[in-house]
């Protein structure tokens, strides 16, 4: 007890708290890194051999960009459906909004395969949806809603909206009741409110929700395999193949390296263009 | 606020020494180990049960040695252990495609053929650093309820022709089966496939690619033929779903025939329990158990007539179901998956 006592007063409490996790992520994180870094160069002796392969070989640039295709468009949909669903949570009253969470909350019980499985039987020709559809005589001939893009930005968006719910939904919990008081003491209908008021203080958790359903996105590779067609090979898909089937680590390292700096790239051109712009509360 | 920073000469000093604890903690907890068990890796589901039931159980009793069973069979985490000399597992069954990446990497060692005695195994099957255990065919399937027996698909000419049999198609998402399917059905003979002549076996896939659902876990084209998503695929588990009464036909015609081997990880810590293990796996009487609770083949041939003769019938393992297909080739897999996938996979985005 005295031992702790000590180091608290001699390093202050938050150095002491921040030290376990500092060692953890140097342990299981910054290490790794270095090791994924470093094996995508030397085996043993100084090649570029890999990179030089990823951009000769057409397959690579390509994958990349569906990756980035596919992740953008995930997290514009869980921005907006995230955004409303965030809004009736904000906006219900406490009961409804303890039941609401938790419909948010629940299938996060579930593993990812199962829901993956899930969709599978609900997209499906003659899945749930279908059926319905038919039934309802929207339509003749089944959809194809699986085993194309639809399919795979549907079950992440599914996978991926709480993400944005969360983030958004304490931006919202934040403001002060007072502003909407003032806003519409000083004429503003509510959608003016919305626009002026609502929205640019809740920015901070759009903008963090959007990033973090960024990041995950690149690495899916069980929905891109499972309910993707042709098209939708994801770079997390090649990465899986290199490591497991064909053992060449220095080259998946690579490819992982690659996506690792495209997305700080695209984080900080991100943070840079929101700079400033953004209302001073929490910044991500 | 200078005085609280730590050092950062310090902080590395601390960080390395915790980290080398993490490091050693597996060793730690190795040392725990019994050294009359045998650690197996499977793959799990009834595949695995069955291996209990008709391996596991009767070799504890025969020679007191325990099988501990964990699930998970992964080339990358074989060789983080074979890299880091901490080898977990003792006995590992694999895919005869994964064989070859896995020998050439040096993850096994070869086996013991003073304890194990492979005259009584298929001799295409018997390797040094593996033996067959089981054989499993890649097999034209269909649902009845698209097609009766008698006009179904039998071939993979047929296979390929989508006005005589419309529908759609399910496919391994992968070169391997698909292309020499595909060779096949462009009229390659099957004793002439190796090695592949790839440009052509891409050009036949063409035909038939807008028709095509791909899959890529074995366990995928159940549901899909159950829902009528698919008419038609290629498939390793067929038989073991028509035995449990699902309406589905096969077709040996230039079916793929592979098989799964027993292997011992170099370093494993009980090699000797292992290779005892593995010619106890090998008996008639313990091949032909395991037919019982899963549909894959004995790779004894003594083995064959203590099997049931309607699961008999329909087992890759069977002369007359072995003569119509080919047995798919590791060997020229092996170095050629790699750039193979890779064109594969710009194929499919073409």
């Amino acid at each position: 007890m005295s031992a702790i006592d000590t180091l608290v007063r001699r390093h202050g409490l938050t150095t002491c708290l921040l030290l376990p996790p500092l060692v953890f992520l140097a342990a299981f994180f910054v290490v790794p890194l270095i090791e994924v870094v470093r094996g995508s160069f030397f085996a043993p002796d100084l090649t570029f051999d890999h990179y030089a392969r990823m951009a000769s070989e057409p397959l690579y640039l390509r994958v990349v960009s569906i990756t980035l295709k596919i992740a953008l468009l995930t997290v514009l949909l869980c921005v907006l459906l995230g955004y409303a669903a965030a809004y009736l949570i904000a906006t219900a009253s406490p009961r409804a909004r303890q039941l609401l969470m938790l419909c948010v909350i629940v299938p996060f019980f579930l593993s990812t395969l199962i829901r993956n499985y899930i969709w599978m039987a609900i997209l499906q020709r003659s899945g749930l949806l279908n059926h319905a559809l038919r039934d309802l005589g929207l339509i003749t001939e089944p959809l194809a809603l699986m085993y194309n893009q639809t399919g795979v930005v549907v079950v992440m968006v599914n996978m991926l909206l709480p993400f944005t719910i969360f983030p958004i939904l304490s931006s919202l919990l934040a403001i002060s009741p007072d502003l909407y008081h003032a806003s519409s003491s000083l004429g503003a209908g509510p959608i003016r409110t919305f626009c002026r008021v609502t929205l640019p203080m809740s920015l901070p958790g759009v903008v963090a929700g959007a990033l973090l359903v960024f990041i995950v996105s690149l690495g899916f590779f069980i929905t891109p395999a499972l309910v993707g067609g042709q098209k939708e090979m994801m770079i997390s898909n090649l990465i899986d193949f290199h490591i497991r089937q064909v053992l060449n680590w220095p080259f998946a390292f690579a490819l992982a390296n690659v996506l690792l700096c495209g997305t700080l790239v695209l984080y900080f051109l991100y943070a840079r263009s929101v700079e400033g712009r953004l209302p001073r509360t929490a910044f991500p | 606020m200078v005085g609280n920073v730590i050092s950062r000469r310090k902080f590395v000093r601390v960080a390395t020494s915790l980290g080398a604890v993490g490091l050693a903690a597996p060793a730690i907890l190795r040392s725990a180990r019994a050294a009359n068990e045998l650690v197996f890796v499977g793959f799990g589901g009834e595949y695995q049960a069955g291996q209990t039931k008709a391996f596991f159980e009767p070799f504890e009793k025969a020679t007191g040695i325990k099988v501990v069973q964990t699930t998970g069979v992964d080339l990358a985490k074989l060789r983080a252990m074979v890299q880091s000399g901490n080898v977990e597992w003792d006995l590992v069954s694999i895919p005869d495609r994964l064989r070859y990446t896995a020998v050439q990497d040096g993850l096994l060692m070869p086996l013991d053929y003073g304890v194990i005695d492979a005259k009584k195994i298929m001799p295409e099957l018997v390797t040094p650093h593996a033996i067959g255990g089981v054989t499993i065919p890649m097999l034209l399937t269909y649902s009845t309820k698209a097609y009766s027996a008698d006009k179904a698909p039998r071939t993979w000419p047929e296979f390929w022709s989508l006005d005589r049999f419309p529908g759609q198609r399910g496919m391994y998402n992968g070169p391997v089966y698909t292309l020499e399917f595909a060779l096949i059905a462009d009229g390659v003979p099957k004793d002439k496939l190796y090695p592949l002549d790839v440009d052509r076996a891409f050009r036949s896939l063409d035909k038939i690619k807008s028709k095509l659902i791909w899959w890529s876990q074995m366990s995928q084209p159940g549901p899909m033929l159950k829902s009528g998503e698919i008419v038609l695929t290629p498939w390793v588990r067929s038989i073991a779903h028509m035995l449990a009464g699902e309406p589905l036909g096969i077709s040996y015609e230039g079916a793929a025939l592979t098989f799964e081997a027993w292997t011992v990880p170099k370093g494993a810590k009980n090699a000797a329990a292992a290779m005892r293990f593995i010619e106890f796996a090998l008996q008639p009487r313990q091949q032909a158990e395991l037919t019982k609770y899963i549909a894959y083949g004995p790779t004894n041939p003594e083995a064959m007539p203590l099997v049931d003769p309607k699961v008999a019938a329909l087992l890759s393992s069977q002369p007359a179901n072995k003569e119509k297909g080919f047995l798919l080739d590791g060997n020229y897999w092996g170095p050629n998956l790699e750039k193979l996938t890779e064109r594969w996979n710009l194929w499919r985005l073409g």
